[in-house]
């Protein structure tokens, strides 16, 4: 049977899997579309604000200070309504969509939502990324994690 | 028709009933790991969709051997050794969806172009690449499959027993896809969002041609089929061999062979009067032609008059 060429398959997997280990975490995960890599090169950051009648929060300006200071680029911000620019942040038009979402968003499919920010009652504060693009992702939802106000 | 199950093969059985209550035992474990690690991702929750329903050849195995066990009775005169064709028939469908689901979910992902997000988590207090847990995670649930399967193999070969060798197809099934979902995850790790359902379509055929197979061999073992190989649809030497020795002692007869579960039921049909059936019971095992400790699988030989040609309408 096909043992022995099954096993050599395992063995370079795990090769692969040690090696990838031994060149070091921090390249993984990486973006498939780039997106982290093309902040730092451009030295700014696409990013949608929610529209909304409440005064902008402070959790939202906090998470984009940290952005800006973790990649060096700084952000581009504009404001619109929701469908728009959660639609252009699917099609790699936007960084980062921020603004308020419900526990239950039918979004949280089409974007990933990072930590959030905020909360009152069923609605959230929240980063939206791109889907899949996973360095970036990992950095908003350790920046967002830190701009949560603690004991919330 | 013999005793339910043979003494010869009472031993081996045993073993097989143990091995599968550590399998579902095993499989239990890693179904909960991947349900603790998998979150809400749609691809590993067809992963765990997958664990679950490779269970069921395990569970229609241990049913159809309690089953087998019975004696014949009055409602079922001819015993139960057929409960093992449809157990094989359930875990042969099992191994098809598992194959068919497995296609159909890597394709429309890629079709569609899905980027898969596998964020970071918390873990005491650490952020760590749930990336990282889950090839942890696939890991474990390669290793018993491997060795599951191993074991099971001889075993079915000895019993003679379809639903036991599809069931070590579905650990092999198993520890594939384990495997392709490693070289998914460490993909998407390095920016290559296609990589998890590459690796999961082609581990696909595999397990679907497997499956088909199986079906294939099942299906036939229902319709009273000559009996097959174990896990090919070639007819069976150990059969053949039966059936030259049953015509050389009755010339002109018309002798059939089908699969009953694990054991072979022999039909001779006799053209002339004249050769009578023996008086008295049959050895069963001096009619053998092979293998002397494979003479259990012969477990009936009857007599009928050749049927007379109707006249077609």
């Amino acid at each position: 049977m096909a043992a022995p060429r099954s096993a050599a398959v395992m063995n370079r997997i795990l090769l692969l899997a040690m090696s990838l280990l031994a060149a070091g975490c921090d390249s993984i995960p990486a973006d498939p579309e780039g997106t982290l890599r093309q902040i730092r090169e451009e030295r700014l950051f696409r990013v949608g604000l929610i529209a909304s009648r409440a005064p902008r929060p402070d959790g939202a300006a906090d998470l984009l200070r940290r952005l800006s200071s973790a990649t060096g680029a700084r952000p581009v911000v504009e404001q619109g309504a929701a469908e728009p620019l959660l639609q252009r942040l699917e099609e790699g038009d936007l960084d980062l969509v921020l603004g308020e979402f419900t526990e239950k968003s039918p979004w949280k499919s089409r974007v990933t939502l990072s930590e959030p920010i905020a909360s009152h009652g069923s609605n959230i504060l929240a980063a939206a990324a791109r889907n899949g693009e996973n360095a970036w992702i990992a950095l908003v939802d350790r920046e967002a994690r830190a701009a949560a106000p603690a004991g919330r | 028709m013999r005793r339910s199950i043979p003494a010869q093969i009472e031993s081996d059985i045993e073993r097989a009933v143990r091995l599968e209550w550590w399998t579902i035992a095993w499989m239990a474990s890693i179904i909960l790991l991947m349900g603790l690690v998998m979150g809400s991702s749609q691809v590993m929750r067809t992963a765990l969709i997958e664990d679950v329903l490779s269970l069921v050849p395990s569970l229609v195995f241990l049913l159809a051997i309690h089953f087998e066990r019975k004696p014949p009775s009055a409602r079922f005169p001819y015993g139960h050794h057929r409960v093992n064709s449809l157990a094989f028939l359930v875990a042969a469908v099992a191994l098809c969806v598992m194959g068919a689901m497995l296609l159909f979910e890597s394709a429309v992902s890629l079709i569609r172009a899905e980027h898969v997000t596998v964020p970071p988590v918390r873990l005491f207090g650490e952020e760590i690449w749930l990336g990282w847990l889950m090839i942890a995670a696939l890991a474990y649930s390669i290793v018993p499959p491997v060795i599951l399967g191993r074991m099971k193999l001889p075993l079915a070969r000895r019993l003679q027993d379809e639903v036991l060798h599809t069931d070590a197809l579905m650990q092999k099934a198993d520890w594939m896809t384990g495997l392709a979902g490693v070289g998914g995850i460490i993909g998407i790790g390095l920016g290559y969002w296609w990589a998890d359902s590459a690796a999961a379509g082609i581990i696909s055929f595999s397990i679907l041609r497997d499956g088909i197979t199986a079906l294939r061999i099942a299906a036939a073992e229902l319709v009273d089929g000559a009996p097959r190989e174990l896990g090919s649809a070639r007819l069976e030497e150990e059969a053949e061999a039966l059936r030259a020795r049953l015509l050389e002692l009755y010339p002109g007869a018309d002798v059939r062979l089908r699969d009953s579960g694990r054991f072979i039921l022999a039909q001779v049909c006799l053209a002339q009067v004249c050769a009578i059936p023996p008086p008295g019971p049959v050895d069963l095992d001096a009619l053998w032609p092979g293998r002397p400790e494979r003479s259990w699988r012969f477990a009936q030989l009857s007599f009928a008059p050749r049927e007379k040609e109707r006249d077609s309408a």
